[in-house]
């Protein structure tokens, strides 16, 4: 089982979302990073066969998505990163018209929903009108959209947004045991979602892909490059402007943890600290270290 | 002992062993029958689990045909059509029975002008909500996940079009028919001012829903939508022999032309897709 993405691109007027990405993807949980206007959503939505690409093919065991058609639809499960849905629908509704538009018989209908509800905790609102849901369970019923139809290629573009930690984890090891012998590509800003549990990581910048590989060959290149920190809580303005700060921690004695990235120890006393691919990240995409209007700095949120 | 001791000694001795032998050898046969068999019945019964699974997948994986497809649909959204396209005529006969003052037996007190007039603005209108239903996908947000379904946009629009279409029918069936019988209008002319304008605003309206986009379109309808009532009054007022005409050869000429080219139409949306909404 391989997707193959050949040399796609795509242009939208004179902006390049998708720049020659080719990439191989083969059984397993896939991360793509990137920061907003990378190029994942389209590069997702090609993968996905909503949009063509202006060069390249994406190919499913060696044959062009657009050739197989329904047979790749037929295998293929998306949740987009925004989606809506019918306003008079309920829950109930809007799954049972997944599956009918997916080709589901009745009878798997009822069996695949009750299980998903059950996965995904949606039994208490199944009859509920969705547009009364939360934006986190309105976010798990179009995952449970998505895995309808059992799918061998499941393509979720940023299917953690707006899910509490509990909900995460829980969706983390849904996906995890599902994607033994399937494909599954995960578009994300948080890090941490996928670090844990990705087979396979490609991280996008402007259109292209900048790297790929495992968390851990991923990560290598940053040894060295993450170090750590006490410094005295007045002093830490002073070290914001200066360093690439990627989190702060108040310990007690007045003191703050500081986390950063630089080539070399910018604090005296900095101690090595054991890169993630979040600092991978960070590193790649500055820009994403943000301030909020307080001036303090947000770990790396993709917004 | 002698040599016929000896040999009986021997006899005795294979008898027994023989017999040792046969006992050993039946209690392996027994043990290993046991086994044998317990190991071809766990093999035959996964066999049959196997095949029952791949039967039950099998059975499972009966896809519904596309008649079962539409009656599924007919649920989620012909309901919907059809409630919607009924509104619309219960909403005109309403509003023609007012402005008539003959309230819902409105048809006695227009002539046959108005007739025309009336059913050519109801039939230009029933077109365009038909129509409309296929942007619903996109105003709503369910278009990406509609497209990577199994039927996809294209099936899902063929089952809403059929649902109008036919909804569409049956109302200018009913209209015709009470134009006819209730009002002052020939059967000839109720037919052509309700065909000819249907036929125009859905080969019309098909054929904006292949080039353009759904954001493009939905402005566009919107302004078709209030431009079409005005624009027909306003034909009747400067050149009111447009409501006047009769069925003539040509004219059937002219609704089998676009009821061809709208099939033509319907035909293509149906292969080619529609533009999708602009890039994010």
């Amino acid at each position: 089982m391989e997707l193959r993405i050949e040399n796609v691109s795509k242009n939208f007027k004179e902006k390049k979302a998708v720049d020659g990405v080719s990439l191989r993807i083969t059984a397993g949980i896939w991360g793509l990073l990137g920061a907003n206007g990378s190029g994942k959503t389209t590069l997702m939505r090609i993968v996905a066969g909503v949009m063509e690409p202006a060069q390249g093919q994406v190919l499913y065991d060696g044959i062009p998505i657009r050739t197989l058609g329904r047979s790749y639809r037929d295998i293929f499960g998306y949740l987009p990163q925004e989606f809506g849905f019918y306003p008079e629908f309920t829950v109930k509704d809007y799954l049972e018209y997944a599956a009918a538009i997916k080709g589901l018989s009745a009878r798997q209908t009822k069996r695949r929903v009750e299980k998903l509800l059950e996965s995904l905790t949606l039994t208490e609102v199944y009859k509920k009108k969705i547009v009364r849901l939360s934006g986190g369970m309105k976010r798990r019923v179009g995952i449970a959209q998505a895995l309808l139809n059992d799918p061998q290629v499941l393509v979720l573009d940023e299917p953690t947004s707006g899910l509490d930690p509990g909900e995460r984890i829980r969706l983390r090891n849904l996906l995890s045991g599902f994607a033994q012998e399937r494909i599954v590509l995960i578009s994300t800003h948080i890090v941490s979602d996928i670090e844990y549990i990705s087979t396979r990581n490609a991280l996008m910048k402007q259109g292209k892909i900048a790297a790929s590989g495992t968390t851990e060959e991923l990560v290598a290149p940053m040894e060295g490059k993450v170090y750590t920190c006490l410094v005295p809580a007045e002093e830490v303005r002073y070290y914001e402007k200066k360093l690439r700060i990627v989190n702060l921690r108040n310990e007690e004695g007045g003191q703050v943890s500081v986390r950063y990235l630089a080539e070399e120890p910018g604090i005296e006393g900095s101690k090595e600290a054991v890169p993630r691919l979040e600092d991978l990240y960070l590193w790649m995409f500055p820009a994403d270290m943000s301030y909020d209007g307080k001036g303090e700095q947000r770990e790396g949120s993709g917004k | 002992m002698g040599k016929k001791g000896i040999k009986r000694e021997r006899l005795l001795t294979a008898a027994a062993m023989k017999r040792a032998l046969r006992a050993s050898l039946r209690e392996r046969f027994r043990t290993e029958d046991a086994a044998k068999a317990r190991e071809e019945r766990r093999a035959g019964l996964e066999e049959t689990i196997l095949l029952a699974e791949r039967q039950l997948a099998q059975k499972d994986g009966d896809r519904p045909g596309f008649c079962r497809f539409l009656a599924r649909q007919f649920r989620f959204t012909g309901i919907r059509i059809w409630l919607c396209q009924f509104a619309l005529l219960a909403g005109s006969c309403l509003l023609f029975g007012i402005l008539s003052g003959q309230g819902w037996a409105l048809w006695r007190g227009m002539s046959a002008r108005r007739i025309a007039l009336a059913a050519s603005l109801f039939s230009i209108l029933l077109a365009m909500v038909s129509l409309s239903f296929g942007l619903r996908a996109f105003r709503c947000g369910m278009w990406e996940i509609e497209t990577v379904s199994y039927y996809s946009l294209s099936g899902i629009l063929a089952a809403d079009l059929l649902f109008s279409g036919s909804g569409a029918l049956c109302l200018l069936a009913v209209v015709y028919v009470a134009a006819v019988r209730g009002g002052r209008c020939p059967g000839e002319r109720a037919l052509l001012y309700l065909l000819f304008p249907f036929l125009c605003a859905v080969c019309f309206g098909l054929f904006l829903q292949r080039y353009l986009s759904p954001e493009k379109l939905r402005d566009l309808w919107t302004g078709i939508f209030v431009a079409v009532p005005v624009g027909i009054v306003l034909l009747d007022s400067f050149a009111p022999r447009c409501f006047e005409q009769a069925f003539s050869g040509g004219w059937a000429v002219s609704c089998t032309a676009l009821a061809i080219v709208g099939a033509v139409q319907f035909r293509c949306l149906l292969r080619d897709g529609r533009p999708i909404p602009c890039a994010p």
